[in-house]
Order: C-alpha cells, then structure tokens, then sequence
C-alpha cells in the first residue's frame, strides 16, 4: 500500500478485511437483479398458457431472439456486473491493518475518496467485539471497537469482520508487548 | 358488448400506452436504442479505468489484482458483444 509505509522496525501483524458472508450479502442484490430479465421468457410462458393472445397483446416475444431483448438484456447485465465488481474492488481494497506498533483503518468510500486512519497501540484504551444474531454467531463475524485514551478520545469500529475475538486477543498481546511493565492493559 | 368470459371476446389493443401525439412519432427507436448503448458502453469504460487505477495504486502488491482487473475486462467485453448483436 502506498499510502501507507511502515516504520523502522515495525512489521504488519495482520491485515483484515470484511467476512466473505458479508461480501456475499453485499453482492446478492446484483445476482438477484440479474435474474429478473433472464425470469422473463418463463413467466411469459406462463402468461401464456394462462391467455394465449399474451404475446400479441405485448407487441412481441420477449426470448433471447428478439434483438431487442439482446440488447436490453445485455446492457442490464453489464450494469449489474459493474455494480458487482465495484462491490468487490471496495471490499477488496477496504482493510484493517495490524502492525506491533499501530492500527491502520483504510476505507474506499466511493470512487475519488479513500481514508486511512492510523492510531497508536499505546494509546488504546478500550477494546471491545460485539457478535450479535443468528449468523453472525454461527459463521463467526461480528464488530470490534478500539478507542483510545486522551483528551480527544476517539474510536475506531471494524463492523463485518471474522474472528473479532481472536483479533481482540492479538491487538491485547500487542499492547502488552509494547507495555510489559504495566499488566492488564 | 356484453363480456362472455370467453377467450375469443378479448379484444387486443393497437398500442399499449396511450397516444402521445405525432411529436413521438419524431423519435427513432433505433436512434434511442443505439444512445443508450453508447451511454452505458461509456459509463462502463470510464468506470473501468477508475477501478484500474485504484486497483494498481492500492492493491498493487497483490496476485489478485491482475486476475480481477482481466476478469472485469473479459466479462464486460462479453456482454457489449451480447448487447452489440441486438442493436439494430
């Protein structure tokens, strides 16, 4: 990551990105969009059988050999699968990175916006993980919540990703890494 | 006429919608159908070539970012063929 340089000895302890069930969710509205024009020839079948005249009465067959139905039908896939892949490039590119010194929050919000955050581990204060319904619990993806000390106490939530405790436990074993005289943080 | 609930009774319309008048009449479908193509052609370009970039700015260092970039491409190419062939 260019944006994005480590300091003198320190090293990347883990880097993180969204579950894939969340990516999954994510994309489902694309796949079932795409679906609804490829449905179309079977429910015109149906309408069909049910009035026989159904054809005629939309001014044309609605299968894959109307040109017209081609072209529609190709230009609504191509913006479904761009919607797709544009949700794929932000989960791809949107990532938590832990290193032995610090926390780095980089986020792709649209196309010409990209924020990366970074704090210290020395000035965590609190780190909590949130697992909460059904899949969630079942799949093992939930939320973290790091905030820190200070007088401008901020916090940073990493919402969709896999094994927050786990990753509670490494950010907890790095702050007592960096602190090995002050037990309990 | 009374309706007998039978299927020979259904009268088809003409046209579907309503009568627009002859300033509609002015609008070529082919036309239409052939802007709309190049919109989406373009939108789907320059939507590609802005993913491009942050793909080889941010994720550079990854061996996913030339499969996914060659995936896009190839896919995309497919469908502007798919679209291409039902333009009139």
């Amino acid at each position: 990551m260019e944006e994005f340089e480590l300091e003198p000895g320190e090293q990347i302890t883990m880097s993180v990105r969204k579950h894939w069930l969340v990516f999954v969710a994510e994309l489902s509205p694309y796949a079932i969009f795409m679906l609804i024009p490829l449905l179309l020839p079977v429910l015109v079948g149906y309408l069909e059988s049910v009035n026989p005249q159904f054809t005629q009465m939309i001014g044309g067959n609605l299968s894959q050999s109307n040109p017209w139905m081609r072209l529609f039908l190709g230009l609504w896939l191509l913006l479904m699968w761009t919607g797709a892949f544009n949700t794929f490039t932000r989960y791809f590119l949107d990532q938590w990175i832990i290193t032995t010194t610090r926390i780095v929050d980089i986020h792709q919000f649209g196309f010409f916006r990209r924020h990366v955050a970074s704090f210290l581990l020395s000035h965590v204060q609190d780190v909590t993980t949130d697992v909460n319904g059904l899949l969630p619990t079942v799949f093992g993806f939930g939320t973290l919540r790091v905030e820190t000390a200070g007088d401008e106490s901020r916090h940073f939530i990493m919402s969709g990703i896999p094994d927050p405790q786990g990753l509670r436990d490494l950010i907890m074993r790095e702050i007592s890494t960096l602190h090995p005289q002050t037990p309990g943080m | 006429m009374p309706p007998t609930g039978q299927s020979s009774d259904v009268v088809i319309p003409p046209h579907l919608g309503p009568d627009l008048g002859p300033a509609f009449s002015l609008i070529d479908p082919k036309a239409v159908a052939l802007t709309l193509f190049y919109l989406v052609v373009v939108l789907v370009l320059l939507y590609t070539a802005i993913a491009a970039y942050h793909w080889l700015k941010y994720g550079h260092r990854s061996v996913a970012t030339v499969p996914a970039l060659a995936i896009h491409a190839t896919v995309s190419l497919v469908l502007i063929g798919y679209a291409l062939s039902g333009l009139p």
